[in-house]
């Protein structure tokens, strides 16, 4: 919201989207606005049901067409908007201009095929050649990730390899066809933590390669502070906090920010007792009036409870924003 | 440890045999659990820590008596588990309670959460319903969830509201041992340091034993008062919360802790990486099982030699040739 807009790479403007259920009809992302620039990472964190995944696959526009609507804003990658594209046209971006790392590796590949054919599958639609320039980019896409022996493991399955070495496919696919903007849906969630900082360490090395951006969708501190450089905080559809990491941790604005890093135990911490968040978020089918996160808020006062609070720069710089009502009178 | 531990596991070992192929009637052996020795002292919490297929759970299930061992055994209070039989193992059964890691598919969704709650009860003790009714008002009201959430069905709660369920059932039957096993890793970030917050409350309320098993190693650090290290189906190192965290002595606790990320930007960290996966449990490396991705290697006693694992004056054990 800050960063100037000419520089952006990614810029989303008050996007709104709308999901229709049996239950009622609600806005898991509700007036979001962000950007990410070229060899930035972005992390975008919060809670299950906060409005992350529903983010991104707004911005992939790969939203369950029955029950997920669109409402408004804008989406633009390198000035194109995205959202009023036709679906053709969106099937040339998604991929080769965009791409996403989604959670499982277990099933985010088909065990039927052999890796190297689900890798071809992209490289196939989005830059066409003849048999053997595809096995060969196939088997670069693959060394790219640090496959070892890529000219053999192309020609395996899935079920052959582990759950790190799966992941990697998964990331080669993402990386085949050379994206300028890469979306990672808490990719390393289900890989153990020597994997976990293997994998990281890659995504950055692609990223310091190919000047590409990342979305890191996490709702790990930990990744957020070794990984990103500008971080924003969801809760209930809504961005709270937005800012640079080293700011967010050192000086949260955000009370919901500020008991999300006090509640997790650190490694190297004193064993005192783990500060906590009170009750938990409202459902997404609730009505939330004032500010959603007054309920479990500390300071909350009658006007969070009754207003909802407008984003405001948290500091002087302008390159961190809050919406609460303590940054306002503040 | 002065007083005589809850639990002893002597020798413990569980080796599953596969099939090599349809054609054929050889077979492999998996060493999921081998030789595993370690005690468990009353009000103590013990952690298993390692990565997937280590034998970390194996080691729980060796616990419960939902498998027998193929060698070795699992003494509680003096009595050997698995020669328990009838009314002596319906009383160990409610002696020794688990909580698993999904609260969405570790409760019965068709029951009320009374019932769920009393189910250790009703199964293992004979009480009249008076006091059952007693005991799980009792047990919801300890883990902070009113006397007018009994009547309720599980899909009317959190997975926050729920693990506390599970917990609740874990605990009525007042057991002395609870085997965690991942109780916050499916919860959200903002509902874990209630969870942690609350069995610490239940430890010192009621005296319990835990064994834990978590592959997030802050909050094994946070609740364990000592962590056994597990690598492809043997403790490598065991010691000391504080000791194994703070100064770790196996090179591959060594490469675990310093995988986990910090939680603040820019903290200083000497990252090991280490080469490669872990190795099948098929055909695990001769001599110390990590020696192929160890990056304090010796020599050629890390290939032929397995090392012991041997306590030093204080307790602290490591298994590596370095000691």
């Amino acid at each position: 919201m800050n960063t100037s807009q000419t520089d952006a790479l990614l810029d989303v403007r008050n996007l709104k989207v709308e999901v229709t259920t049996k239950a009622g009809s609600f806005f898991p992302v509700n007036d979001h606005s962000f950007s990410v620039k070229s060899g930035e990472t972005l992390g975008i964190v919060g809670e299950s049901g906060s409005g992350k995944s529903m983010t991104a696959m707004s911005l992939m526009r790969l939203l369950p067409k029955h029950a997920a609507k669109i409402r408004g804003g804008s989406v633009k990658l390198d000035g194109r908007e995205l959202l009023t594209l036709s679906e053709k046209e969106m099937r040339k971006v998604r991929g080769a201009d965009i791409s996403m790392i989604l959670q499982d590796p277990q099933t985010s590949l088909n065990p039927a095929f052999t890796v190297g054919d689900q890798i071809k599958e992209a490289l196939k639609l989005h830059a066409p050649g003849g048999r053997k320039t595809l096995r060969e980019r196939t088997i670069d896409a693959l060394r790219r990730v640090k496959v070892a022996a890529p000219e053999h493991r192309v020609n395996s399955y899935p079920g052959e390899m582990s759950g790190g070495m799966r992941q990697r496919v998964v990331g080669a696919i993402a990386i085949s066809c050379r994206p300028k903007v890469i979306i990672a849906d808490e990719p390393t969630t289900s890989l153990d933590v020597t994997v976990q900082a293997q994998y990281l360490r890659l995504l950055k090395e692609l990223q310091d390669e190919t000047g590409m951006a990342i979305l890191f969708i996490t709702h790990d501190f930990g990744i957020v502070a070794n990984l990103c450089h500008r971080v924003i905080v969801m809760y209930a559809g809504r961005i709270v906090e937005s800012g640079p990491v080293a700011k967010i941790f050192a000086k949260p604005a955000h009370p919901y920010t500020e008991a999300l890093i006090s509640a997790v135990p650190s490694l190297h911490g004193q064993k005192e007792r783990l500060t906590t968040i009170p009750g938990q978020p409202p459902a997404p089918t609730d009505i939330v009036v004032g500010c959603p996160f007054a309920p479990r808020c500390q300071y909350a006062d009658a006007r969070c409870h009754s207003e909802a609070p407008p984003t405001v720069a948290a500091d002087q710089s302008g390159d961190h924003t809050t919406s609460c009502w303590r940054a306002v009178e503040a | 440890m002065t007083e005589t531990p809850i639990l002893e596991a002597r020798n413990l070992s569980k080796h599953f045999t596969i099939s090599a192929g349809v054609m054929t009637k050889r077979t492999h052996v998996v060493r999921a659990v081998d030789g595993l020795n370690f005690d468990i002292a009353k009000g103590e919490t013990l952690a298993l820590v390692g990565e997937s297929g280590c034998g970390k759970t194996t080691t729980t299930r060796l616990l419960l008596r939902l498998q027998d061992p193929t060698h070795g055994s699992v003494r509680f209070a003096g009595e050997d588990v698995h020669a328990l039989k009838g009314a002596a193992l319906r009383k160990y059964r409610s002696r020794v309670q688990a909580v698993f890691q999904d609260p969405w598919s570790s409760i019965n969704p068709r029951v009320r959460i009374r019932d769920f709650v009393a189910e250790p009860l009703v199964v293992n003790e004979n009480l009249t319903s008076g006091e059952v009714d007693r005991r799980v008002h009792e047990a919801l009201d300890a883990v902070g969830l009113g006397p007018a959430h009994a009547s309720k069905f599980p899909h009317e709660f959190s997975g926050g509201q729920r693990q506390r369920i599970a917990i609740a059932s874990a605990m009525v039957s007042r057991p002395e041992l609870v085997v965690l096993d991942e109780p916050v890793s499916g919860l959200d970030v903002s509902i874990r340091s209630q969870i942690i917050n609350l069995l610490k409350d239940m430890q010192a309320e009621y005296g319990v034993s835990f064994l834990l098993v978590a592959h997030d190693l802050a909050t094994t650090r946070y609740l364990a008062d000592r962590v056994a290290v597990m690598y492809l189906g043997s403790i490598v190192e065991m010691g000391k919360t504080d000791d194994v965290f703070d100064r770790p002595s196996h090179p591959y606790t060594e490469a675990l802790i310093s995988a986990a990320l910090p939680s603040t930007p820019g903290m200083k960290r000497n990252e090991i990486v280490l080469g490669g996966e872990v190795p099948s449990p098929l055909s695990p490396p001769s001599g110390c099982t990590f020696h192929p991705r160890c990056h304090r290697i010796i020599g050629d006693v890390c290939v032929s030699k397995t090392p012991v694992l041997s306590p030093d004056p204080a307790g602290h054990c490591v298994g590596c040739h370095l000691y």
